[in-house]
């Protein structure tokens, strides 16, 4: 079992997964219009 | 072909964002009798209207402000006058303006004569392909509103005036010359877009390869790809975002002595003397690949992935796709199938009794599987 | 548990690299026949820090991952633009950058840092192994280097994702996985510098290379440059960052690439064979397991088999 994230840990590990979620969503838009135009 | 109504249509526009003086205009010929008014036009025998409605304040602020009506209009001889056949060709001399330099009347005879003997000369009327050309007024409009002559700087005009005295006559003067010291070259975007408008025309493109097919006469290579090729080049790019300090069409296909001689003197380039010929092709790399040699010439400016233009690259492009587009399907799958069957694992044990991805609040250290 | 012959071998390696002396190899050896058969057993019963409990990546390594991620991703933000050109998308996102006038300029000196990183990187994994050698304590099975066991470790992956093997392969300190993407970024890497050289040097490839093939080299190019960038970040995004932030077990973020460490419970499940060597070369971690297997009751010990034989329902 994994012990829980501390707070200022979880502020971190959230944040960088919303960059990179971010960033991949960006790209599948930027494909989509590629792809469509 | 700008057609006269497109002209006029521009002088329209124009007038509503610029700020002119009124006009002087001497209608010494009488020719504004009739051209003065608005719904001067006629019907051609194919349906299309031609004006020819002539606005005296507009015109006195064009290049042509002091060029008499017949000085062009030759074949005017007598009011009202005979239907016009030909009409005004560029190479017409003036009879009223002398060049100061050389006590001759003043003529477009020099560029004219050039240019018709370039790719692109053509006469005033032409039938079938050689109408596609560009005549002189698809590229040169009658040029009225220059930002740059809006407003002739006082502290200038002021000192020129002390001996001129004549403040019309000296503002007149530096229009003249600070338009063409304000370097008027067209920018790379616009020379880009210039060419286009006929290179980039699908249909023209079409016409000519197919006659010269039946002609079994010789066509550039590129010519059917031109303007893509170029637009998928990296030239072609940065040009597009503005950059200025890459080739655009006249950097090599014209001169680079007497530049605005030379791009009205284009050849094919086939001809030995096109700066894009094989024998002048390096020289011409070489103005902005400083290291160029004779290699560097077999490089291709104009690149597309065509079969017909490139097999290599077509085949390239091909096989580049197919590998990676199964490299990053391969990998995907992999997670996919990894995730799923992780769930073997207890991944789904784990999700319902807590994980990473959804944690309950009771971990018990104390519980057993 | 009883060990594969392998994985016998690969303990065996570390302790005779470690110089274990007798009494220590006799405890090192009863606590793993003490644990559970089962590896996914312990895992599931180990305690792990998501912040990383066991060492694994020096700093030397850490840095070349950061400046890797960072030179990448702005050498895509200011190249995407170019390829791309006429997406809807390009003018506005290249304006952001300064234009174009800016972002060539970015996009040169951001590769000249990644071949810095590169070049890091060969003298790290150069120096590395080769300091090893010299200790007596390399072994080739703990690198990035492929061997056939990976192929069959694939191979044996496959069959349990899709239910036809009990259990995961005991893998080693780099699964086949991170060797694929190791080796498809170091080559993707290499193919972005040389393609980007011929770029910036055209004048130099075309003299050296013989006419005949000078056009086709830079078509070749000019099609690998954006491909393999495109192709590169499709993996990262979908792949390396599925893998480190989605996959469960890693949610929201894998720390390894910042603290050096990785957890007990991925190490177990993906790295066991390095798992050994860390019992082997750390005495507190053989501690660790031990309570922890034991306040779950899941050592078979000669003092918990009889505590089982009383009645207990465990395992």
């Amino acid at each position: 079992m994994m012990t829980p994230l501390k707070k200022w840990q979880k502020v971190i590990a959230y944040s960088s997964l919303a960059v990179v979620l971010a960033w991949t969503a960006w790209g599948i838009f930027a494909i989509w219009i590629i792809l469509t135009s | 072909m700008i057609n006269k109504l497109t002209i006029i249509a521009l002088f329209i526009n124009v007038v509503l964002y610029s700020n002119m003086a009124t006009a002087s205009f001497d209608d010494d010929e009488a020719c504004l009798m009739c051209h003065k008014y608005p719904n001067m036009a006629r019907i051609t025998d194919d349906g299309a209207r031609r004006s020819y409605y002539v606005m005296p304040e507009i015109f006195a602020n064009t290049v042509h402000r002091n060029v008499p009506c017949r000085d062009c209009h030759t074949y005017i001889n007598e009011l009202p006058h005979k239907k016009v056949d030909t009409g005004v060709t560029c190479n017409t001399e003036c009879h009223s303006i002398k060049n100061p330099a050389t006590g001759k009347p003043f003529s477009h005879k020099i560029i004219y004569d050039a240019y018709s003997k370039s790719v692109h000369g053509r006469k005033k009327i032409e039938t079938s392909l050689e109408n596609d050309k560009p005549y002189c007024i698809t590229c040169h409009t009658n040029p009225l509103y220059n930002p740059k002559e809006e407003a002739p700087p006082k502290h200038i005009i002021d000192r020129c005036v002390l001996c001129h005295e004549d403040e019309k006559f000296a503002k007149q003067w530096y229009k003249h010359t600070s338009r063409r010291i304000n370097e008027v070259k067209r920018s790379s975007i616009e020379i880009v877009a210039l060419c286009s408008s006929c290179h980039e025309d699908q249909k023209l493109i079409d016409r000519h390869v197919k006659q010269a097919k039946i002609d079994e006469r010789a066509l550039g290579k590129k010519f059917p790809v031109a303007v893509e090729s170029y637009k998928h080049s990296f030239h072609g790019k940065l040009t597009k975002y503005g950059f200025t300090k890459t080739a655009n069409c006249l950097d090599c296909h014209a001169e680079k002595d007497n530049y605005y001689k030379s791009v009205h003197e284009i050849l094919p380039s086939r001809h030995e003397d096109s700066p894009v010929s094989k024998t002048n092709r390096v020289e011409t790399c070489k103005r902005c690949h400083i290291y160029a040699d004779e290699s560097y010439a077999n490089l291709d400016p104009h690149p597309t992935s065509y079969q017909e233009d490139n097999v290599f690259r077509y085949y390239t492009e091909i096989i580049y796709s197919l590998v990676g587009d199964f490299a990053l399907a391969a990998l995907i799958g992999l997670s996919i199938l990894e995730t799923i069957g992780r769930r073997r694992d207890g991944v789904a044990w784990r999700l319902l009794h807590g994980s990473s991805w959804r944690r309950k609040s009771k971990r018990g250290r104390d519980r057993k599987i | 548990m009883q060990l594969s012959n392998h994985a016998s071998s690969v303990l065996e390696t570390s302790m005779q690299q470690n110089k274990i002396d007798d009494a220590e190899k006799k405890e090192i050896e009863d606590l793993i026949s003490a644990l559970p058969q089962d590896r996914v057993v312990i895992y599931k019963n180990v305690v792990s820090n998501p912040i990383g409990d066991i060492y694994r990546y020096n700093i030397h390594i850490r840095i070349q991952h950061m400046l890797t991620f960072v030179t990448f991703l702005t050498l895509a933000f200011t190249g995407l633009p170019i390829y791309f050109f006429d997406a809807i998308w390009a003018e506005p996102f290249n304006s952001l950058m300064g234009g174009v006038n800016v972002s060539r300029i970015i996009h040169r000196t951001i590769a000249a840092v990644m071949i810095f990183s590169m070049i890091y990187h060969i003298v790290t994994i150069t120096l590395g192994p080769l300091a090893r050698i010299k200790l007596g304590i390399f072994d080739i099975r703990r690198t990035i280097i492929p061997l056939f066991k990976d192929i069959r470790d694939f191979k044996d992956d496959i069959l349990y994702f899709s239910g036809n093997r009990k259990e995961r392969p005991e893998m080693d300190k780099f699964n086949y996985k991170q060797k694929i993407h190791y080796f498809a970024a170091a080559f993707g890497n290499l193919v972005m510098v040389i393609s980007g050289s011929s770029f910036l040097f055209p004048a130099f490839w075309a003299s050296i290379l013989p006419d005949s093939m000078v056009a086709h080299f830079q078509e070749l190019m000019r099609i690998s440059h954006p491909h393999e960038a495109l192709l590169a970040l499709l993996v990262i995004a979908f792949w390396h960052w599925y893998n480190v932030h989605l996959a469960p077990g890693r949610f929201p973020m894998q720390w390894t690439f910042l603290t050096g460490k990785i957890t007990r419970e991925h190490q177990i499940e993906e790295h066991f064979l390095e798992y050994l060597r860390n019992l082997v070369e750390d005495p507190e971690e053989r501690e660790h397991l031990r309570d922890m297997m034991e306040s779950r009751e899941l050592l078979n010990d000669d003092d918990t088999e009889q505590k089982m034989d009383a009645g207990d329902s465990s395992s």
